[in-house]
């Protein structure tokens, strides 16, 4: 594995490449998809972050900073991702911010209840979801602090 | 005879044929007892006629006893001939008490007879000795024969009386109960059958009358049939309940997650179609002329449109099955916060709102929010064309439910459309006219009607309009 991987800052688990394509290019704009890394479904998201699978083998040095995790993904959905992350000791510090279409109130109290650290309705209009995802990566990419930083 | 007793009887008539055969002994018991007594005193009054019949002999009793002691027999036989020619009569003798002599007249002999004696007495010289006897034989077939006659004709009459009677009784009877009894037997005995599903009909068969019972022994068979049978309705009502219950909720778990597809899956593309539009307008910015970006500009509009009528889709669904917190709402306060809250839509404009004095009311309280945001909102909107607009909010207590109103003074609505007002993605107004998926209303009907309240509107075109709503008190 490269170094790319060994210092991303920023997980982002998609399925949609399109939603993908506009987050990673409003990071873009703000500077902070420098460290980005994108995985297209749950078990690469996993895969990745317990280094087993394609990514056996890989440097864990440091955790992402941020997991941006859309819920609706094939092979293994955003919730039971969400709950094998906060389970484990090794990830569970790591922030997951749920970005997802849904704007159901029962997606959000699971979340709440798995631990989520924030959820995140993405707004159709684009602009809207510029300046969303905008503040998130800007909150907590240089405002949030993390220990061990 | 048989159409006869069919038309009195009906086809069974079992309850009208036991009356009749009862009718007819009861009756025949009693009036052999009153024949009977009849006849007695009958008897008794026709022995009294004949006892002063034979009384009336003894007027010839002093000229007998005269020709027995003048010994004139020729007169004494005469007198007898004479005496056995009254009637009843069939024997005359008269008795000599000296020489035992004997004279005798008599008619046919027959055996029910009474004998009267007649002592013959002589006066001579102050002394009254006894010479001799009439006797009179007298038949008692006469009486008997009348006594027959009269019993013919009390049987026969009252015979015939009771069998009328009867008759007349069964009959009416019939008409009056019977029939009515069998029809309500039949009917019982088909409704349950006929208002069992299909399979549960088959399984119990209405199993066929027995036909040895009578008219209420028929109803009360039916009524334990239909006992069964609703036993049996029942069990499958309650089953065909807990399947509906069972599909409810599968359906219900159908329709969220038809939500959230629809929230999710039509969301995503649509994002899509606005981001790169937004990136076509800003990478080829310098490619695209003021057409190329007009056109790009309808797209976004309208991939924002699109959004809207997603997100109302979503917010109607969720209002079916949001469960309501009701607790008292201060009316007042909340249209206060609401119109504040809405004061970015009308920043430039000069709306001004009056508030009555409006009664505490039992909603919820996020859905009655719904309520005055989407009425004042529309106030706010249909008025913009006015210079000046006014919106009054006015609340009444109108027996167990508060009517509260909201009236503007703006474009208002024909009233031939006044039905389609609450419909969802109903519209009276083009895009260019006014904004809005037509969805605000059907919300509004949506959340009173689930308050257990009613909404109506009024207006006329071009001249302001009021949409009414009821609510629970507190």
């Amino acid at each position: 594995m490269s170094d790319a991987t060994d210092k991303v800052e920023v997980l982002l688990v998609e399925d949609t490449p399109e939603d993908a394509e506009l987050t990673m290019r409003t990071l873009r704009k703000h500077g902070l998809a420098n460290n980005l890394m994108w995985v297209k479904d749950g078990a690469e998201a996993l895969d990745f972050l317990f280094g087993t699978g394609v990514y056996a083998g890989r440097r864990m040095a440091s955790p992402p900073r941020v997991i941006l995790l859309d819920l609706h993904l094939p092979k293994l959905n955003g919730l039971d991702v969400l709950r094998r992350l906060k389970a484990d000791p090794l990830t569970r510090q790591i922030p997951v911010v749920v970005l997802t279409s849904s704007t159901e109130e029962s997606d959000m109290r699971v979340c709440y209840e798995l631990g989520v650290n924030s959820f995140v309705s993405k707004p159709v209009e684009f602009d809207a979801f510029m300046k969303v995802v905008g503040k998130l990566g800007f909150y907590w990419l240089l405002v949030n602090k993390q220990p061990g930083l | 005879m048989n159409s006869l007793t069919r038309l009195l009887f009906g086809e069974k008539n079992q309850i009208g044929r036991r009356l009749i055969v009862l009718i007819i002994a009861f009756s025949t018991v009693i009036t052999l007892f009153i024949s009977v007594v009849q006849l007695a005193f009958e008897y008794r009054g026709l022995r009294k006629a004949l006892d002063r019949e034979l009384d009336g002999i003894a007027i010839y009793v002093p000229t007998i006893a005269g020709s027995v002691w003048d010994f004139d027999e020729k007169q004494i036989q005469r007198a007898i001939d004479a005496l056995i020619l009254l009637p009843d009569l069939v024997e005359v003798r008269v008795i000599a008490a000296d020489t035992a002599r004997a004279w005798v007249s008599r008619k046919v002999a027959t055996p029910n007879v009474i004998t009267r004696r007649y002592a013959l007495l002589y006066e001579n010289r102050g002394r009254v000795s006894e010479i001799g006897a009439l006797e009179v034989v007298s038949s008692l077939d006469g009486i008997y024969q009348q006594l027959l006659n009269s019993a013919v004709s009390i049987v026969l009459s009252n015979g015939v009386k009771t069998l009328l009677v009867a008759l007349f009784m069964v009959v009416l009877i019939r008409r009056l109960i019977t029939t009515r009894l069998e029809n309500l037997a039949n009917k019982v005995h088909a409704l349950v059958p006929g208002m069992l599903p299909l399979r549960q009909a088959v399984e119990t068969h209405p199993q066929p009358m027995p036909d040895t019972l009578d008219e209420l022994d028929a109803v009360e068979w039916t009524l334990d049939q239909t006992a069964a049978d609703l036993k049996v309705a029942v069990a499958a009502l309650n089953q065909l309940n807990q399947d509906l219950e069972s599909r409810i909720v599968e359906r219900t778990k159908e329709l969220e997650s038809f939500s959230y597809s629809v929230s999710h899956d039509l969301r995503t593309p649509l994002r899509a179609i606005d981001g790169f539009s937004k990136m076509l307008m800003e990478d080829y910015k310098d490619k695209l002329d003021d057409e190329g970006k007009r056109l790009l500009c309808v797209v976004r509009g309208n991939t924002e449109r699109m959004g809207q009528l997603i997100d109302d889709i979503l917010q109607f669904s969720r209002l079916g099955r949001q469960q309501l917190a009701l607790a008292p709402v201060d009316m007042e306060r909340l249209v206060r916060t609401v119109f504040a809250e809405l004061q970015p839509w009308y920043a430039n404009r000069d709306v001004r709102l009056s508030i009555g004095a409006l009664p505490p009311t039992l909603a919820d309280a996020s859905l009655l929010r719904q309520v005055l945001i989407n009425l004042l909102s529309n106030a706010i909107k249909f008025t913009l064309p006015r210079e000046v607009a006014t919106i009054e909010v006015t609340g009444t207590e109108d027996g167990p439910h508060n009517v509260f109103c909201v009236r503007d003074n703006g474009v208002g609505f024909d009233m031939q459309y006044v039905d389609k007002l609450f419909g969802v993605f109903e519209r009276l107004h083009s895009s260019d006219e006014f904004e809005g998926t037509g969805i605000g209303l059907a919300i509004v009907r949506q959340i009173v009607v689930r308050h257990g309240g009613k909404v109506w509107a009024e207006g006329k075109l071009d001249n302001g309009a009021a949409f009414c709503f009821t609510l629970p008190h507190p």
